[in-house]
């Protein structure tokens, strides 16, 4: 009772301060910040409408498809980096020097080269989210107990089919918890290239409301795209407690260290 | 139980194995000559890191010899193979998987149909006493239950040999008694090759027709003792046999000073 | 090991090859994607202008500032968190709830409320890279081993002091470990709202040559920029193990 109390105080203490904030006009006059109960109204408008249908779905389209892009990137290669000393070598330099860049300097030039539709979006997006995937698939592959391995081969595993059955299993845990980083990384690259130059999405509808001044817009766009963002996190613990279920961390210590 | 020496089942001559380091080569077995007859169970002691779990490596095929001769039937040993299965000591069991799972993973990787599968691993299960933890997750296992299904799994493939690296040192003496007892009692039936790896003197003893004592680090073979106590052993029996007591006394003063 | 020491370098050199020779080869359009050394050329230039010079001093003296912030406030939040269960308890859920949202964006919401002056830019990145510093601050307090402790008091250090002479010191690595990531989201976070709000910055500069259609300078900054999150996290971890050679394994 008091852990379901504790996760949404929260949104109740936000609530309450932006209600608060919003009457006292202490950052500014109705306009600049509308209270809760406006930004409701301009919200619900805005579903009617069906603009908040589209806008949030082609967001989240994408969110997803770079996110399941990085996935499959991340595990793939961060596998081969964490288990096959050659590709390690190789491909050390670029990862090394691509992890710190900060992608949002490289997004013009995705921008340039994709153009200003999906493909820029969700390539920025699949650029924050495969790096902490790819590395803790490479840190979790790296450290998975040779003897199971072993036993798996002595049981008639080749050598590509333990790294499916054995290693890739084996190292789940750390995988997963890249995987919760990346989740975010995705949701951020996308929205903010949505912002920076885009059509449609959540992103797109905070940067116009900018513009335009249309200010209880911005705040529908970041309160749902936040929102969704909670969701989508809560979902993957769910999934996460399940596909760890066989783990030997206690289930309480899963929910536990499910915080981060 | 012993066949003719020009036939073992296992046999590795002048077996040497070299680590590269950082800080230089750093031999870890130095001319080990070994030989196990089909049938047989052969235990292998020495000093604490002296190599004999490498070694136990080196004849599942997970590790490659230096230089040397290690062959099985008389074919070189080329990689790993389900017809020499392998026990270890810890980080056996695939912690996703259920005790059936475990189990009957050899068969899958197989090709063996899920209900032939079902059936043979159910006819393990049993034989190693697991009954009604079938569903059950190696987290939720005791230590000595986890190499009960290790076991199990290995020998559900039918193995020509079985290797074993210090299976049970992980677990309670009062289990260890029980494990080593059942163990005794499949491998009579069984008749695999048994490759035993141990710290314990009286395990050594109580379980194998032969003892190969390694030196320390690098290893080498100190001595090959028979270990010519009738069978059906008693483990509480044997500890007052005069013979035991001779080997006994042997084995530790091997093992105190190696040389 | 004497062969597999040029791989690194080979596929540095392979990649770099291909960057020259696809737009030249026609792989690739050149308009979009300029060949390296074209790129290299123009990013002699850049680096020469007084006009990006400047725009590289406004971004860097936010992100010091925000992030130094950051550290003031995290640091002592975080390693409270990790000795109060009441504290942690109380302040974890809003962390969690703040998680997922795109701070980064905000950056619009503070410029309504605060103007687009300097309070808001340094706020935004306050608000970046908090929750990492408050994160792994905790993670380090918590995990102090009770020995630790344990043995400092059983050799009289008083409760107060064991805050600096055990918990911050065994802290450390996490904490470490924290900033340096929260130094990869300051830079990123400065340069977001730099682009999104514009005015000064480096994330203007690259904006403005982008609306120019300079894709020639926009490539330029974008590998600039790289390189300076590059070096700025190899500089951190070489500044690391040299002032404290006592700390194991990796930052």
């Amino acid at each position: 009772m008091t852990r379901a109390l504790l996760a949404v105080y929260p949104f109740a203490l936000l609530l309450a301060a932006w209600w608060l904030l919003a009457a006292q006009g202490v950052l500014g006059n109705e306009f600049v910040m509308p209270p809760p109960d406006e930004v409701w109204e301009r919200a619900v408008e805005l579903a009617e409408d069906g603009t908040l249908a589209a806008d949030g779905l082609a967001t989240l389209r994408r969110v997803l498809l770079a996110y399941g892009l990085a996935l499959l990137a991340g595990v793939g290669l961060g596998t081969l980096i964490g288990r096959v000393r050659g590709v390690r070598l190789a491909l050390r330099p670029l990862v090394s020097f691509l992890f710190p860049a900060p992608k949002v300097a490289l997004y013009p030039a995705m921008l340039i080269v994709l153009g200003l539709g999906s493909a820029s979006k969700v390539a920025f997006g699949f650029s924050e989210a495969v790096f902490p995937i790819l590395l803790a698939t490479a840190a979790g592959t790296s450290q998975v107990e040779p003897r199971l391995v072993w036993s798996a081969r002595a049981l008639g595993t080749s050598r590509p089919a333990a790294l499916l059955r054995v290693v890739v299993p084996a190292a789940l845990p750390t995988i997963l918890t890249g995987a919760r980083i990346a989740l975010v990384g995705a949701i951020v690259g996308v929205f903010l290239g949505e912002m920076i130059a885009g059509a449609d999405g959540l992103g797109q509808m905070m940067a116009v409301a900018y513009r335009t001044l249309e200010t209880a817009d911005m705040y529908v766009a970041i309160v749902v795209v936040s929102l969704g963002g909670y969701l989508l996190d809560r979902l993957f613990l769910l999934v996460r407690a399940r596909l760890l279920a066989w783990s030997a961390e206690e289930r309480s210590e899963i929910r536990r260290s499910a915080r981060w | 139980m012993t066949s003719s020496p020009t036939e073992p089942k296992i046999s590795t001559a002048g077996l040497r194995k070299v680590y590269e380091t950082r800080r230089g080569a750093v031999p870890a077995i130095d001319g080990l000559d070994f030989r196990a007859a089909a049938g047989e169970f052969v235990s292998i002691v020495g000093p604490s890191g002296c190599g004999k779990s490498t070694f136990l490596y080196i004849l599942g095929g997970f590790v490659e010899a230096s230089a040397g001769e290690a062959t099985v039937d008389g074919v070189p040993i080329a990689g790993p193979d389900p017809a020499r299965g392998i026990v270890f000591q810890e980080f056996v069991l695939f912690p996703w998987r259920t005790v059936v799972g475990n189990v009957a993973y050899g068969l899958a990787e197989r090709g063996v149909p899920r209900r032939e599968r079902a059936a043979r691993a159910r006819r393990y299960v049993d034989l190693m006493k697991l009954g009604g933890f079938e569903k059950h997750y190696p987290k939720e296992l005791s230590g000595g239950m986890k190499q009960r299904v290790a076991l199990a799994r290995s020998l559900i493939m039918e193995p020509d040999v079985l290797l074993m690296d210090e299976p049970f040192a992980a677990v309670d003496a009062q289990t260890r008694l029980g494990l080593q007892q059942e163990l005794l009692a499949i491998w009579e039936r069984l008749r695999t090759t048994v490759v035993f790896v141990t710290h314990s003197v009286d395990e050594a003893l109580y379980l194998s027709d032969r003892v190969y004592v390694l030196s320390s680090r690098p290893a080498r073979v100190q001595e090959v003792l028979e270990v010519d106590l009738p069978r059906p052993r008693d483990p509480e029996a044997i500890l007052g046999l005069p013979a035991y007591r001779e080997l006994h006394r042997r084995v530790g003063s091997l093992l105190r000073a190696p040389h | 090991m004497r062969r597999t020491d040029a791989l690194p370098a080979l596929t540095v050199a392979l990649a770099l090859g291909l960057w020259e020779v696809a737009p030249r080869a026609g792989w690739v359009r050149e308009e979009s994607v300029p060949p390296f050394s074209d790129v290299c050329g123009e990013v002699v230039d850049v680096l020469g202008q007084p006009a990006f010079l400047g725009a590289l001093g406004d971004s860097a003296a936010r992100w010091a500032v925000g992030l130094a912030l950051a550290l003031l406030i995290g640091l002592p939040l975080g390693t409270l968190m990790g000795r109060s269960r009441t504290l942690h308890a109380l302040i974890d859920p809003l962390l969690v709830a703040g998680y997922p949202v795109p701070k980064a964006a905000l950056i619009l919401l503070f410029v309504l409320w605060w103007g687009a002056g300097e309070a808001a830019r340094v706020a935004i990145v306050v608000v970046g890279c908090l929750i990492p510093i408050v994160i792994s601050s905790y993670h380090g307090a918590h995990a102090v081993p009770p020995a630790l402790l344990w043995s400092a008091r059983g050799l009289g250090t008083g409760r107060l002091p064991t805050w600096w002479r055990v918990i911050l010191p065994a802290a450390l690595p996490q904490i470490l470990s924290g900033l340096r990531i929260a130094i990869a989201i300051a830079i990123f976070t400065v340069l977001a709202s730099e682009l999104l709000i514009r005015g000064s910055g480096v994330g203007a500069y690259l904006f403005t040559a982008l609306d120019n259609g300079q894709t020639l300078t926009v490539f330029a900054l974008s590998t600039i920029v790289a390189a300076i999150g590059f070096l700025v996290d190899l500089a951190y971890v070489a500044v690391v193990r040299r002032g404290l050679p006592w700390l194991e394994g990796e930052v």
